[in-house]
């Protein structure tokens, strides 16, 4: 048994290095999400409104993205996304682009399909009296589901949206697959010249696990202050 | 001046509203009674578009409307001369008291924050809730609530206020406070019509009376012609059942 | 560069000869996950003294990483140290005779154990204390009240979430390409160096996915189905 397989010493020369790529994780779990609940909402409208066509595309699209793994939405938008352009333009306009463009999209992607359904049911969750109440203050219908509808259904949706952003957050740990460095690339890097990698490993959970447990408390703080005056955080009047 | 002409409407086979015509005189109060399912509260709606009516036209001042046939153009001109209050207030629950009131006035009517703000404590003050401004619709009483509905209509200034069974979701004690503030607001000369099972109140309060049953109009006149004199045998029935519990003295 | 509808063929061909693989490590895991699931939600629902708290770490933490760090770590380890410890427990056994399937299972099991035990604790928590009390008070005991009152009225709530949990599960165990398992995922892609045809392989791998999980859903729903008759039922 190799007695230099571990060492404290590693661990803590290594974490301000891996500490460093941290930000990655975040600016992908950032980026994707809005994506996703901009994709999401579109997704939920079309649901909701039963638009032909639309409506039976979106369900698939969903079915398909809840169904397949998110390592396959990486590497179908990686190589798919140059194939979609050419088709497109005539040539790859994507070839240049920097790698992290193709992981915000294949997570905000994926993403979009898991939260389109809790934002259709967040919208219908507002009574229908929210709505006619706007309609009758003299407000258009978009209007009124932009400023009445919207920020209700987003009190109701915060609670599974920021499950979904901290269980994201292990998730984005695949972005190396496609060459970004994150953390996981950074240890790869370190355990060419080193010969080690264990440490970085342990390092990086570290890492995962204090930032759950720091975004989980931010998210019930945040879900607390957008209560309107509403004493429970279950969303019960 | 409002005038509502033949307006039909049915869920189905369900006929809900069968020819109803209202005249309403402008500082005319109306009331309107029924037992549940008589369709007043869908009159009520469909002059809203908050049901599209079958048939039937609808004229507010100089312009006039096809109900079913409104563009969407159409509904937003014809909602901003109208004003309504909920049966279960429906104030909007991420808003403050204060905003509210603004709402309609800055987003709808295109009004300077400023004036809005103005007109809106002016709205809150008149319906006795000055110190309320910045309370969530889920910190304020029941009661307290149909009052931020009832300034929020107040405020736009419209032709007419329409008022859905407003005290039907109150609790008993809180209904006279309400009633009352309606009353007040009757008084200064705004055009209403009022669906609502309180008779008495109706009595106090309307300039015109009218009792609809099976989705059309059974009898209409003064307070003392339909709830005193009532011509016809259905409105006898009605008023019998409705005040039989409680002793009755106009 | 143009998609080549017959390398998704062959990589699909490829990838459902590996469905078996790809089953049997999901169906591992969730009986794994199932029964030490349930001891953990257990655990932290009747708040077993000292347990109880590294009941909470373990699922805090397990939630937290990375499935594919927890599968490269432990396959490391596994090259690492299990001759070692193989002889130390006096096996015959070395590295080269271990399957790495079983790598991919210990390893996909602490994610599952930490997520299942999440969802069976809601469960559980979704049943009223009342009906405990109610239980009590007309002689039951503890394990007849549960397993009489409160476990029928849970799997109503777990058995739906059940389904999901299962996908999920199964759509994790693509991972074990990074441990050198061949499952359908990588049967996929065993011709994509060969033609360079790599987004024809993870179409192929996604169809192949995207089926088993609408088979995992149709069963769901029909076992859910056959709940609910059971609870609008009054014999």
């Amino acid at each position: 048994m190799n007695s230099d397989f571990f060492s404290f010493e590693r661990l803590l020369d290594y974490f301000p290095i891996i500490l460093s790529k941290f930000p990655v994780s975040l600016y992908v779990v950032v980026v994707s999400t809005a994506l996703a609940l901009i994709l999401g909402t579109v997704l939920a409208m079309i649901r909701i409104r039963k638009i032909p066509v639309l409506h039976q595309l979106a369900g698939v699209y969903i079915s398909f993205v809840r169904g397949t793994p998110i390592m396959i939405h990486l590497f179908l938008v990686y190589y798919g996304l140059p194939l979609l352009l050419n088709a497109v333009f005539g040539h790859n306009i994507a070839s240049g682009w920097n790698k992290l463009i193709f992981v915000f999209l294949a997570y905000g992607l994926n993403e979009a399909g898991f939260l389109a359904e809790h934002i259709r049911a967040a919208i219908l969750s507002v009574p229908r009296g929210q709505t006619e109440a706007g309609l009758m203050v003299g407000l258009t219908g978009y209007q009124t589901f932009r400023r009445i509808v919207l920020p209700q259904a987003f009190r109701v949706l915060l609670p599974g949206l920021s499950a979904m952003v901290v269980s994201m957050l292990p998730a984005t740990a695949l972005a190396y697959l496609l060459g970004v460095t994150d953390m996981m690339g950074m240890i790869t890097t370190i355990s060419y010249s080193s010969q080690h990698s264990l440490e970085g490993y342990a390092d990086a959970a570290i890492i995962f696990i204090a930032a759950s447990i720091i975004l989980e408390k931010l998210s019930a703080i945040l879900i607390k202050k957008l209560n309107y005056g509403r004493k429970s955080v279950d969303g019960s009047l | 001046m409002i005038e509502i002409k033949n307006i039909h409407k049915s869920y189905g086979k369900n006929k809900i509203l069968n020819g109803v015509d209202v005249h309403v005189d402008e500082g005319e109060v109306v009331v309107i009674l029924g037992a549940s399912g008589s369709g007043k509260t869908t009159l009520l709606r469909s002059i809203s578009f908050l049901e599209s009516a079958d048939q039937g036209t609808l004229t507010i001042g100089e312009r006039t409307v096809e109900l079913n046939k409104a563009k969407k153009r159409d509904i937003v001109a014809f909602r901003k001369k109208t004003a309504f209050v909920f049966q279960n207030h429906n104030l909007f629950n991420n808003r403050t008291a204060l905003e509210n009131v603004t709402e309609g006035l800055i987003v709808g009517r295109k009004m300077p924050k400023a004036e809005a703000v103005e007109i809106a404590k002016n709205a809150l003050a008149k319906v006795g809730l000055a110190d309320r401004h910045d309370y969530y619709p889920s910190q304020l009483s029941g009661g307290q609530q149909q009052r931020v509905g009832i300034a929020r209509a107040v405020a736009l200034s419209p032709e007419v206020i329409l008022f859905d069974e407003p005290t039907s979701a109150l609790d008993p004690e809180l209904i006279g406070e309400t009633l009352s503030l309606i009353k007040k607001i009757a008084q200064e000369g705004i055009t209403m019509m009022i669906v609502t099972h309180e008779i008495s109140f109706a009595y106090d309060v309307a300039s015109k009376v009218i009792f609809m049953d099976g989705g059309v109009i059974v009898e209409e006149g003064t307070p003392d012609e339909v709830l005193v004199r009532p011509k016809e045998e259905r409105t006898r029935q009605f008023l019998k059942r409705i005040l039989k519990p409680v002793e009755f003295n106009i | 560069m143009n998609i080549k509808p017959e390398l998704i063929w062959e990589a699909f061909k490829s990838a459902v000869s590996y469905i078996p693989i790809t089953l049997l490590i999901t169906l591992v895991v969730v009986v794994i996950g199932l029964l030490f699931g349930i001891i953990v939600a257990a655990i932290r629902t009747y708040r077993v003294p000292v347990l109880s708290h590294a009941a909470d770490g373990f699922v805090i933490i397990f939630k937290a990483m990375p499935i594919n760090l927890i599968l490269v770590v432990s396959s490391l380890l596994f090259v690492t140290h299990f001759n070692s410890i193989a002889s130390f427990l006096h096996l015959t056994v070395t590295v080269r005779d271990v399957s790495r399937i079983y790598v991919g299972i210990f390893a996909l099991s602490f994610p599952a154990i930490a997520q299942m035990s999440e969802f069976i604790r809601g469960s559980l928590l979704s049943v009223d204390r009342g009906q405990y009390e109610a239980g009590y008070t007309v002689g039951l005991t503890f394990l007849q009240t549960f397993r009489r009152i409160i476990l029928p009225q849970m799997m109503l709530v777990f058995v739906p979430s059940l389904t999901g949990i299962v996908i999920a599960l199964m759509k994790a165990t693509s991972l074990v390409i990074l441990i050198g398992v061949v499952d359908v995922m990588n049967g996929a892609l065993k011709y994509a160096n060969l033609y360079f045809s790599y987004f024809e392989a993870y179409l192929a791998a996604a169809l192949v996915y995207w089926g088993l999980s609408l088979v995992i859903e149709f069963l769901g729903k029909s076992v859910e189905k056959s709940i609910g008759r059971y609870r609008g039922d009054p014999a």
